[in-house]
């Protein structure tokens, strides 16, 4: 670090040594006197109990050879059988000598009771590899989930039959791209509006480990000195990929004719399409590890621009590269447009992006106050409102990529815990830490995290991939008398997912927009119903706005239930859901 | 425009009553004499009737970086050794601007020139293994110093460059057993402040911070150790303390443009935009072609929503250092707030050839790697 590239930790130098990944070398600032306000949101790990025992095999556990050993996976709650209960897709890798018998991508059944029954084998998704992402969506519109995975050296396409099979339709579908190539983010999306899910894939890097070098072999890959697997920087950079759905169970590779493959530069990780301008139309927002990210804009005749840099989501604040790896969706500041939270490495804060209208994101990580916390190489991120105060809190997982550092610095330990800040609903947000539950305290090493209500009870939960080690399965417990209110949207005239629908939910005073998504977190994917926390407010107005253009109002809708709205019929259904 | 000829046929008809080389005494008495626009002016007008004089070049070389105008100095500099390319004296200068702009892979050439011309030109060696070190030459870098080391054991300077280069290497014994010598050879306030110099120069900030705090007990009014105990603070991220070192500094020495321009900086990114002004305005001012306090004045003005007075800050920071990024990217931002959405897109574009450079230059040759294997 030169004087020349200023100030020490606060205007970082060029990267370490090596071909590593982009940190900043910040310290964090430090935290502030605690607010002393009660969080009556718990969150414990019930995996074991639910039946989640199965490890997720991915890579050396003292050492990695090679970084597709280090990057981990995706995970995800979706609805593949249409009961009303979130079911659990849990992503796998592999190992480079071989993994133990019985590794592979895992399908759980929800059994409504707490626990859920592996039917992987039955659903026809066995399957060993080194697996990345994960977007569900509904394709052929057919009424049943549909499942795209990514992974080196090769992606997969499983239709979802609608009897509890699935059946990889990659080749029918066009998906089976040329040679080895590494997807990562993935998400569907109706770039056009036509009602159909397109689908777009960010690649990460390109591996070839015949070239490049294992761990040990080049010196310079090094973190502060202890030799590691080589990546990303030094490594060539992919470019992302986009299909569009033809309507008829296949795909039409884009890439070229829509202008995404000119976006070079970039390592592409997590992948999220949200209307972020609401203009009507999505964009597409993708996390690059070392490099800067990318948002593509539609110009609403069949291509894309990317503008990141324009938008000022490329870089930090300061136009410096950052290891982007999860990206969370949210109205965190509830001003009725979408933040972006994005993760990085160790030594680096979050970064958490405010939408300005035409100028684009301001980035508001120091005066929210989450520069309190560089500890952790960071991964899967969420906003989501965990107590239901009716302010979305944040919340992201942990875990190191380098087993071998911490025998020689024990102060980067490979399990690190989760992070959690509470909104204070001032602009500001507060770390806590046992205050979250034991859930957030544990260490693990741990990537992918999805959200959703899996035991149907009123609130948000997390599923979490640990490397080497089953999944979390954070249950939250929520005391108090906060209320809440989920809308599940069922698209009709819009693709059957109803990707790309939002709802903006006024509630005493305030207002929040949610959007239904494909893929957030790192590399995973969300429970499709937005979940709203209401706060002490018994009814909320909601306004739904459809991708097919349809708009819909609906005013004083009760709290403390699952409405279910239909495009064109309005509201068809109302549960209560019972306090577990 | 008649008078203006008139002027400059009277300033030949001087200049040619007055010897080139009258003038050109003159210039270099004012220069000692520090009174550094009258030998500017002089050396100018020597330079306009013979354009290759050495002397002129070389002395206007110093005056620049005397007045903090680096890129000037290095202009006339470079001029010089057109004419001379073997004058150690210019080789020697140059490095050192460049030096001082922390610029050392731009510097080590220099220095090896001059050593290849005088291999015993100590302090050209020792700037060299300054160099090497820094560009991560760091066996090369210590072997010469362990040279110079036998030929000076107590020499300070040698012994502090020596032990910082351990440090940089990871062999703390060596550093250590270097750093015992410093405190035998130096006193032990002089050494604990060149012990934390060279911690702080190998990023070892708590260490530099536990010597430099034992200078303050030994010696407070020891010179320089506040400021580098400010930048270690701000290397630690602990802006309180950061700031009272630096407010330390200039209460003594209000003039201080290290300690204005670190403390503007910090107050900058510290979000307190208003307040680093100021001080960035006088490091500014003390350092006209030093890119960074234009950098953080450009991002405050930004901040507080000044963003046309951003941008000509910003346009001379990129001005004065062409390869940062940082500096394009808030520029573009500032244009964009601006509604120059043209501009805006070229210094974004800038960025992007800069980014896109520096992950070229990072990228595994593939052929090095399959033989490698």
């Amino acid at each position: 670090m030169t004087r020349r590239n200023i100030l020490g930790a606060l205007l970082a130098a060029a990267l370490p040594s090596g071909a590593q990944m982009a940190s900043r070398g910040v310290a964090p600032k430090a935290r502030g006197k605690p607010s002393g306000l009660p969080f009556n949101a718990s969150l414990s790990d019930v995996a074991a109990s639910a039946g989640l025992t199965a490890p997720v095999i991915y890579g050396g556990v003292a050492s990695n050879s090679y970084i597709v050993e280090a990057m981990g996976c995706g995970c995800a709650f979706l609805d593949y059988d249409n009961d009303g209960w979130l079911d659990i897709l849990v992503l796998t890798g592999t190992r480079w000598e071989g993994a133990p018998a019985g590794t592979t991508n895992r399908l759980y059944k929800n059994n409504r009771n707490g626990t859920f029954t592996d039917v992987t084998e039955k659903a026809g998704l066995t399957r060993l590899g080194w697996f990345s992402g994960v977007t569900v969506g509904d394709y052929n519109n057919d009424g049943f989930e549909d499942i795209f995975i990514t992974g080196w050296p090769e992606n997969i396409l499983y239709r979802n039959n609608g009897d509890g099979t699935f059946t990889d339709v990659t080749r029918q579908a066009g998906l089976q791209h040329e040679g080895n190539r590494w997807g990562a983010g993935c998400t569907f999306v109706d770039f056009d509006r036509d009602g159909n899910l397109d689908l777009f894939i960010s690649n990460y890097v390109k591996f070839d480990p015949k070239i490049v070098p294992a761990a040990g072999i080049n010196d310079t890959c090094n973190f502060k000195g202890v030799l590691i697997n080589c990546g990303p920087r030094g490594l060539h950079t992919e470019t992302p990929m986009l299909f569009r759905n033809n309507g008829n169970g296949a795909f039409t590779d884009i890439s070229v004719r829509s202008g995404v493959a000119k976006a070079v530069g970039s390592y592409g990780l997590t992948t999220v399409a949200a209307d972020f301008d609401n203009d009507g139309w999505p964009e597409i927002y993708v996390a690059c590890d070392s490099t800067p990210s990318q948002y593509f804009k539609y110009n609403k005749d069949g291509t894309f621009t990317e503008d990141a840099l324009e938008m000022g989501v490329a870089l930090n604040e300061d136009g410096q590269e950052q290891a982007g790896m999860g990206l969370g969706v949210g109205d965190f500041n509830l001003d009725g447009t979408l933040g972006i939270l994005k993760t990085h490495f160790v030594e680096d804060t979050a970064a958490l992006y405010a939408y300005r209208g035409k100028m684009g994101f301001e980035d508001v990580t120091t005066r929210s106050g989450l520069d309190v916390e560089t500890r952790f190489v960071s991964w899967g991120a969420s906003i989501l409102d965990l107590d239901n105060d009716g302010y979305p809190d944040l919340f992201w997982v942990t875990g190191s990529v380098y087993p071998e550092v911490e025998k020689k610095f024990p102060q980067y330990p490979h399990r690190t815990p989760r992070v959690l800040f509470r909104n204070l609903g001032n602009g500001k947000f507060e770390e806590l830490l046992e205050e979250g539950g034991p859930g957030v305290i544990a260490p693990h090493c741990s990537r992918g995290c999805a959200c959703g209500d899996f035991d149907n009870d009123g609130d948000l939960d997390l599923l979490i991939i640990n490397l080497n080690e089953p999944p979390s399965l954070l249950r939250n417990d929520i005391k108090g008398e906060n209320r809440w209110l989920k809308l599940k949207l069922n698209a009709t005239k819009s693709n059957r997912s109803a990707i790309g629908a939002r709802a903006l939910v006024r509630y005493g005073g305030r207002r929040q927009l949610q959007e239904v998504i494909a893929q957030a977190g790192f590399l995973s994917v969300n429970d499709r119903r937005l979940h709203f926390g209401l706060g002490a407010e018994r009814n909320a107005d909601v306004e739904v706005r459809w991708p097919s253009g349809i708009v819909q109002t609906f005013k004083a809708v009760g709290s403390n239930q699952l409405v279910t709205i239909d495009e064109t019929r309005g509201i068809v259904d109302s549960q209560a859901f019972p306090r577990a | 425009m008649k008078s203006v000829a008139c002027l400059c046929f009277c300033a030949v008809v001087l200049l040619g009553a007055d010897s080139v080389k009258g003038v050109f005494d003159r210039a270099a008495r004012a220069l000692a004499a520090a009174d550094y626009p009258t030998a500017e002016r002089g050396f100018q007008a020597v330079l306009r009737q013979e354009p290759r004089n050495v002397a002129a070049l070389s002395n206007l070389g110093v005056l620049y970086s005397r007045t903090g105008r680096a890129d000037q100095a290095i202009t006339v500099y470079r001029r010089a050794l057109q004419v001379s390319p073997d004058d150690t004296a210019i080789l020697l200068n140059l490095g050192l601007v460049y030096l001082r702009q922390e610029d050392h892979a731009h510097a080590l050439p220099l220095f090896a020139r001059v050593v290849a011309i005088e291999p015993q030109h100590m302090q050209a060696r020792q700037l060299l293994a300054v160099c090497r070190a820094y560009t991560g030459h760091l066996e090369p870098a210590i072997r010469d110093l362990e040279a110079l080391h036998a030929g000076a054991p107590r020499d300070e300077n040698i012994l502090f460059l020596l032990g910082f280069v351990y440090l940089k290497n990871h062999d703390a014994e060596k550093a250590k057993a270097i750093f015992q010598q410093m405190f035998e050879a130096a006193g032990p306030v002089r050494a604990q402040f060149m012990l934390g110099k060279a911690y702080y120069e190998a990023a070892l900030f708590p260490q530099a911070e536990e010597n430099f705090l034992q200078v303050v007990q030994l010696d407070p009014g020891f010179p320089g150790v506040h400021l580098e105990l400010g930048k270690v603070y701000i290397s630690l991220r602990r802006t309180d303390d950061a700031i009272r070192e630096l407010e330390l500094v200039l209460k003594q020495n209000p003039g201080d443009a290290d300690a204005s321009y670190f403390l503007g900086g910090l107050l900058v990114q510290g979000g307190r935009f208003a307040d680093g002004i100021p001080y960035l305005e006088r490091a500014k001012t003390a350092k006209p072609d030093f890119w960074a306090p234009y950098f953080y004045l450009g991002k405050a003005k930004f901040r507080l929503d000044h963003p046309a007075e951003a941008v000509v800050l910003l346009q001379r920071a990129v001005k004065l250092s062409p390869d940062e990024a940082s500096a394009y990217y808030l520029l573009g931002r500032a244009l964009e707030a601006c509604g120059r959405a043209a501009e805006a897109h070229q210094a974004l574009n800038r960025v992007r050839e800069l980014r896109a450079g520096a992950l070229e230059a990072a990228t595994l040759d593939d052929g090095k790697v399959a033989g490698a294997r």
